[in-house]
């Protein structure tokens, strides 16, 4: 049973992290950087429970709060840059960020987990990043008796309590204006947004909420490495919403579902398992190119839902019903 | 200072390679607008196909390099139709995420094929250390700067001074307009594809070589180079890869012997990184051209 807590841990970290990408998707900026912002907020909050003796939920926001600043510091020169060129140049940012963590060293001496003076006791653990070694020992979760069962309770109300942020966000006057951004950057401006600070704003949440994503892992792991905040990494993150749909915020958590299920389900066929994945993503790219729910099937449903209970037709010209022109038309 | 001059041989032998691999990236994203993130994977297929054959069949650099280039080129073709010709919409990731799907696959099968392990790739013999002056030059380095240089003076002579490298310099221009004069876009994006996966196979042949192994995780490896070395050159042009490549390799050597080889990485990143900041466009590139 603790196998299936971590199962869904993991995917409540992933589908957060899918939405962390999504948040800058909104405005069109494709961010290959979100692999750097978790590694930031896993490393910060880790330290402070393990070494400074934090609770883990305001270690988290500091662990958000760091990787929105650093999230900061990267939006405001990159985005000059448009498409695909901001694209590839956050990916220099997530190389950055593995290799200074792979080398960093700080923290405490820990204590013997045993009496000092037996013979078995032979090594004081190191408590803090300890180079190529990684960041072993954060124990915060054993400490404080979190079962495995009672985080992935947490894990799942904050996945609730984020995804009634992007609804909020989608149906708010600042969700229309970043999508106003995605479809038409001067024609956004010529209505008097500042498509500049919308831009800056989501890439900054989207970072902190990666931090707050690598908070959950780090503690969930409880051993992380510089080097397990890779490209592939970074990449997959971006496959959960380009394969869930980036249209939607349903899309991502699609995408982050799956992808975790899928390679745990298929364990059965062992080391073809891998394969079987990278066909899979595959065949959904090659035949569903705008992701498996898109924002037609969304507002479909959601009228279908809304027919439902008023007894009402709803569907009319201009009603979410409608069919809608092809909306990531460039 | 001799120290400096010698790292900065050095640098410059080694970056040559990085330049190919960069070349590789930019030509591909310059016509396809697409991300090749599988570029990596495809010639470390090659480079298994080639070592495995010189290890097993006949001991000869000149067939390994043969059978390099030829797997090199039948794996990009596939990759160009199942990644970029099926997945032909008007969305950019989609061809990215597959190429990333391409890239798992392709290191999954070599990780069954192999075990995972590493797998040794014959030095080409014959190829001591020499010096000249005071400075002394690895034999193997060496050939590899010399064929890097002989294909990137092959491959501006493609660009440049052919029917072929013009069509390319078109579509990279403006895909539509150049379909309109009449070129034969798809097949542009299969003659680019061939090219670079051919000398992609055959660079990265000798990078093993002089590495003596290889090891699944040589396309990751490769896909970053080649990704940092086009971002640092400016997105999309080619002398800025070749520029872009000389100077990672000589920050590399430099930080490995000035600062320490753990932080080789670090350095060259940050400065990369630091340099982005002020000029995010690279060194020649074009910045924002629309697409």
């Amino acid at each position: 049973m603790a196998y299936w807590y971590t199962v869904i841990s993991l995917m409540c970290i992933n589908t957060i992290l899918a939405w962390s990408v999504y948040s800058s998707f909104m405005t069109g900026t494709v961010s290959l950087g979100q692999a750097g912002f978790f590694a930031i907020g896993a490393f910060a909050s880790a330290s402070l429970t393990a070494i400074y003796g934090w609770h883990i939920v305001p270690a988290t926001m500091m662990g958000a709060v760091a990787a929105a600043i650093v999230g900061l510091a990267i939006a405001i020169p990159t985005l000059r840059l448009k498409g695909l060129y901001l694209t590839i140049a956050t990916v220099a940012f997530v190389e950055v960020i593995r290799v200074v963590f792979h080398n960093i060293k700080y923290g405490r001496d820990g204590e013997f987990a045993i009496d000092a003076s037996s013979a078995d006791a032979r090594q004081m653990p190191w408590i803090g990043p300890d180079g190529p070694l990684g960041f072993r020992h954060i124990i915060y979760l054993t400490e404080h008796h979190i079962t495995p069962g009672e985080y992935a309770m947490w894990l799942v109300l904050l996945v609730i309590a984020f995804g009634v942020y992007f609804w909020v966000l989608e149906r708010s006057r600042l969700g229309f204006a970043m999508r106003a951004v995605e479809e038409d950057e001067i024609a956004a401006q010529g209505v008097g947004l500042s498509h500049n600070f919308l831009k800056v704003f989501a890439f900054a949440i989207g970072a902190a909420i990666a931090g707050v994503a690598g908070s959950l892992y780090a503690h969930l792991l409880t051993f992380i490495t510089g080097d397990d905040f890779n490209i592939p990494l970074t990449v997959m993150m971006l496959a959960y919403v380009v394969i869930g749909g980036g249209q939607t915020f349903w899309g991502p958590i699609l995408g982050a579902l799956i992808f975790t299920l899928l390679p745990e389900i298929a364990r059965e066929t062992k080391e073809f398992r891998l394969e079987l994945f990278g066909i899979a993503m595959l065949a959904t790219m090659v035949f569903r190119q705008h992701g498996l729910i898109t924002r037609d099937m969304v507002r479909r449903a959601e009228t279908r839902i809304k027919t439902a209970f008023t007894g009402r037709n709803t569907i009319g010209p201009d009603e979410p019903g409608a069919p809608a022109p092809n909306p990531t038309k460039k | 200072m001799l120290d400096f001059a010698q790292n900065t041989l050095d640098g410059i032998m080694v970056g040559a390679s990085y330049a190919l691999l960069g070349l590789g990236f930019t030509l591909t994203f310059g016509v396809m607008r697409r991300l090749n993130l599988s570029y990596g994977p495809t010639i470390m297929m090659g480079v298994y196909a080639g070592a495995y054959v010189s290890l097993n069949v006949y001991g000869s650099l000149l067939l390994a390099l043969a059978i390099a280039v030829a797997v090199s080129v039948i794996v990009g073709l596939v990759i160009e139709g199942v990644c970029f010709r099926a997945v032909q919409s008007d969305n950019p990731l989609a061809s990215m995420v597959s190429a990333f799907a391409m890239w798992m696959v392709l290191e999954e099968i070599i990780i069954l094929l192999t075990w995972g392990r590493l797998f040794p790739v014959q030095n080409p013999s014959g190829l001591s250390t020499f010096d000249i002056g005071p400075i002394s030059v690895r034999g193997d380095y060496f050939a590899l700067f010399v064929a890097a240089v002989v294909l990137m003076v092959g491959i501006y002579w493609l660009l440049f001074h052919t029917a072929f490298g013009r069509k390319v310099r078109a579509v990279g221009e403006n895909r539509k307009s150049a379909q309109l004069v009449g070129i034969d876009v798809n097949r542009v994006s299969r003659e680019i594809f061939v090219l670079t996966s051919a000398f992609g196979g055959f660079v990265a042949f000798f990078i093993a070589a002089s590495l003596h192994q290889i090891t699944p995780g040589f396309g990751l490896w490769a896909t970053v180079k080649g990704l940092i070395v086009m971002i640092l050159g400016g997105i999309g042009s080619v002398p800025g890869a070749v520029l872009g490549g000389l100077l990672l390799g000589i920050i590399e050597l430099q930080a490995v012997w000035y600062i320490g080889a753990s932080y080789r990485d670090l350095i060259a990143f940050a400065l990369l990184f630091l340099f982005l900041v002020v000029r995010p466009r690279g060194l020649l590139g074009q910045g924002e051209r629309s697409s």
